[in-house]
């Protein structure tokens, strides 16, 4: 079983050697196997130790890149019919058949069900490897193998319960328990609802990729179609350009295709908005809206605070409001700039004098 | 619980057979209430101990748990201490009243070996164990009752050398419920079945759904690699040895040797290609270069 390996003198792949040095080794190997004295297999060589190896080496015997695995030693594997069969006769109880319910059986015959189901399990995996192997075969498949060799045991089994029943029948042996009949299970009630979800997830799955297929096929199918409208399209635009061309040409005299072409436009521009785009519906992002209305949306913001024809003619302004719409930035800000503006309107607020006597009198 | 109770009705029938001795006759008179003598029905008396050696993975401990469940007439026992050498389990099933075990060997936290044996007489067989499948898993959708009896399918393969009968025996008696044992239920409602295939036995285990054939499995799956037979329970002489067997460690070893050669060949092609590259690429004759201006 085990390989003896000769020491490796040099790293080395190949084995290079002489066909004369080749026998020379595998006689030292028998000599060294088998204690056997033989005459004729004079050897000039005994490569057991490390010091001879290199003295062979030296002579050129080896050659560097030897490395050589030996012949495996051969192993008797024991096997003793006669004490098998002895032993067979101790183990072997006479017991009847329904003690043991043993049976040696051959494998049921696949019905059209089973010949379908391997069929299909072989078309699947060929629609599956068939894009990546280069030499595919479906014999060699190891899944689809191991698909047909479970369907064996499957079968095996089939053949047993189709035997062994109803001899058990004719016996009087209950096979089937009655419906009111509850007992422990081998699995348990939470093990078998597992199962049971899990079986549930594979169909639905599958059932979703089956939706998922169909709707990529009907979009291929959209995708087909726009292009079909683009290039009528692009026709269109191809003979108007023609057309044009001809009549600065001379060779029209009228430009009535002009009007026509419009027609057509416009019967093309008016066609209900339905299809491709539905009325906006959209809902209102009511934050987005209230953002805008507070910063301002749109249109430029960063000249905004420059002096224009208008401001300076509203000067000093007589209304406080005189920003410019969608003019960013706080309120606060512009506050407190409006109230050199706001002047004219705004209560003018009591000298210190005034404002101090205010105060001591509501101190008081 | 069960060997007190056991002994005791022993005793009492080695007592009953002593009066009748004794007697030398039946009773003059007799009640019409008296129930009759009873019958044991549980003729076919295995009893399997399943236990496993220290350092089993989860895995192959969840296997096993899988068998004591589905055999109601297996006993279960604390794992064994590796130090202590095979034999020490035929001791073992004797305290536990075992005619059968199952010994689970785990190995490198990775390789199952399966023992079994036929307590006392012999003869035992060593597997390895590959490919589990527990009965956990989900793609394993059958049910059955808790220690009904089971059919066992065996292929045709198994007649056809001795020691495979052999195995056929064993796995008969180890995975075969007897009929009217007290824990199990009296109806058939799955199949065990053996297949020899690849020089392997292929162990998978069916719910029979309908009773017109139509299966679904329930598991545990496995595969049995037979490695060989000795002649005793756990010693002895070996009978037959699997020539085919390879072991995993030496398989490991393989591949890795494999692996190995396949980086010194990429060093000696980047040599040899080092080697082999020319120092010139085309020759050239200076003098082409004079009239080139």
């Amino acid at each position: 079983m085990e390989g003896t390996m000769k020491h490796q003198l040099q790293p080395a792949s190949k084995l290079s050697w002489s066909p004369g040095l080749r026998n020379l080794i595998q006689d030292e190997e028998l000599e060294s196997n088998i204690d056997d004295d033989d005459g004729s297999e004079e050897v000039a060589l005994n490569l057991d130790s490390d010091s001879e190896l290199q003295e062979a080496f030296k002579k050129g015997l080896l050659k560097p890149g030897l490395n050589i695995i030996g012949r495996e030693t051969k192993r008797s594997f024991r096997n003793e019919a006669e004490g098998l069969k002895k032993c067979l006769g101790q183990l072997s109880n006479q017991l009847p058949w329904l003690e043991r319910l043993d049976m040696v059986v051959v494998p049921a015959k696949a019905g059209e069900e089973m010949k379908d189901k391997e069929a299909k399990h072989a078309a699947k995996r060929e629609i599956k490897l068939s894009g990546k192997g280069k030499s595919f075969n479906i014999s060699n498949d190891p899944v689809h193998n191991d698909f047909k060799r479970e369907l064996h045991f499957y079968q095996l089994a089939q053949s047993a319960v189709l035997e062994g029943i109803p001899k058990l029948k004719v016996m009087g042996v209950k096979t089937k328990r009655p419906d009111d009949y509850f007992a422990e299970m081998a699995k348990s009630d939470n093990h078998m609802q597992r199962v049971r979800h899990k079986l549930l997830d594979q169909k639905l799955a599958a059932e979703r990729s089956e939706k998922a297929k169909h709707l990529r096929e009907l979009r291929k199918f959209g995708k087909a179609t726009q292009i079909a409208v683009q290039q009528q399209r692009q026709k269109e635009k191809r003979e108007l350009m023609e057309k044009v061309k001809k009549f600065h040409k001379g060779q029209k005299d009228a430009l009535d295709f002009l009007d026509e072409d419009k027609d057509h436009a416009s019967k093309t521009k008016n066609r209900p908005p339905s299809s491709t785009h539905p009325p906006e519906k959209r809902q209102m992002n009511w934050r987005r809206q209230m953002k805008d209305k507070q910063y301002g949306f749109g249109g430029q913001k960063k000249r905004s605070k420059y002096n224009s024809k208008e401001s300076v003619d509203a000067f000093p302004p007589s209304m406080p409001n005189t920003k410019g719409k969608g003019k960013g930035k706080g309120k606060g800000k512009s506050k407190g700039k409006g109230k050199g503006a706001g002047k004219s309107n705004q209560k003018q607020r009591p000298g210190k004098a005034r404002r101090q006597k205010m105060h001591a009198r509501k101190k008081r | 619980m069960a060997p007190p109770r056991k002994r005791k009705r022993v005793s009492a029938d080695e007592e009953s057979d002593s009066d009748d001795e004794r007697e030398n006759a039946l009773p003059t008179v007799r009640s019409s209430d008296e129930p009759p003598p009873k019958k044991t029905k549980w003729i076919n008396r295995q009893r399997v101990l399943v236990f496993a050696s220290r350092g089993i993975t989860f895995l192959q401990r969840h296997f096993m748990e899988d068998l004591r469940r589905l055999l109601p007439h297996s006993k279960p026992e604390a794992k064994k201490e590796k130090k202590e050498s095979l034999i020490a389990i035929n001791e073992i099933c004797e305290m536990k009243n075992c005619n059968k075990c199952m010994y689970f060997e785990g190995k490198k936290k990775q390789d199952l070996y399966l023992w079994m044996s036929n307590v006392s007489q012999g003869p035992s067989m060593k597997f390895l164990v590959e490919n589990i499948n527990t009965m956990k898993e989900l793609k394993l959708t059958g049910n059955c009752l808790k220690g009904s009896r089971a059919l066992l399918a065996f292929n045709e393969e198994f007649n056809s050398a001795p020691q495979y009968c052999l195995m056929k025996e064993m796995l008969t008696q180890v995975f075969g419920t007897p009929h009217h044992h007290p824990k199990s239920q009296p109806f058939i409602d799955h199949v065990f079945t053996f297949c020899i295939v690849d020089k392997r036995i292929w162990v998978r285990n069916y719910q029979i759904c309908e009773e017109d054939g139509s299966l679904i499995e329930i598991g545990p799956r496995f595969v049995l690699n037979p490695i060989k037979i000795l002649e005793g329970s756990l010693w002895g002489q070996t009978l037959w040895e699997n020539p085919d067997y390879v072991s995993p460690n030496i398989r490991r070893r393989m591949l890795k040797i494999a692996k190995s050669g396949r980086y010194m060949d990429k060093l000696m092609q980047k040599k040899s290609l080092e080697k082999r590259r020319p120092a010139v690429s085309y020759p050239v004759d200076k003098s082409m270069d004079v009239f080139s201006s």
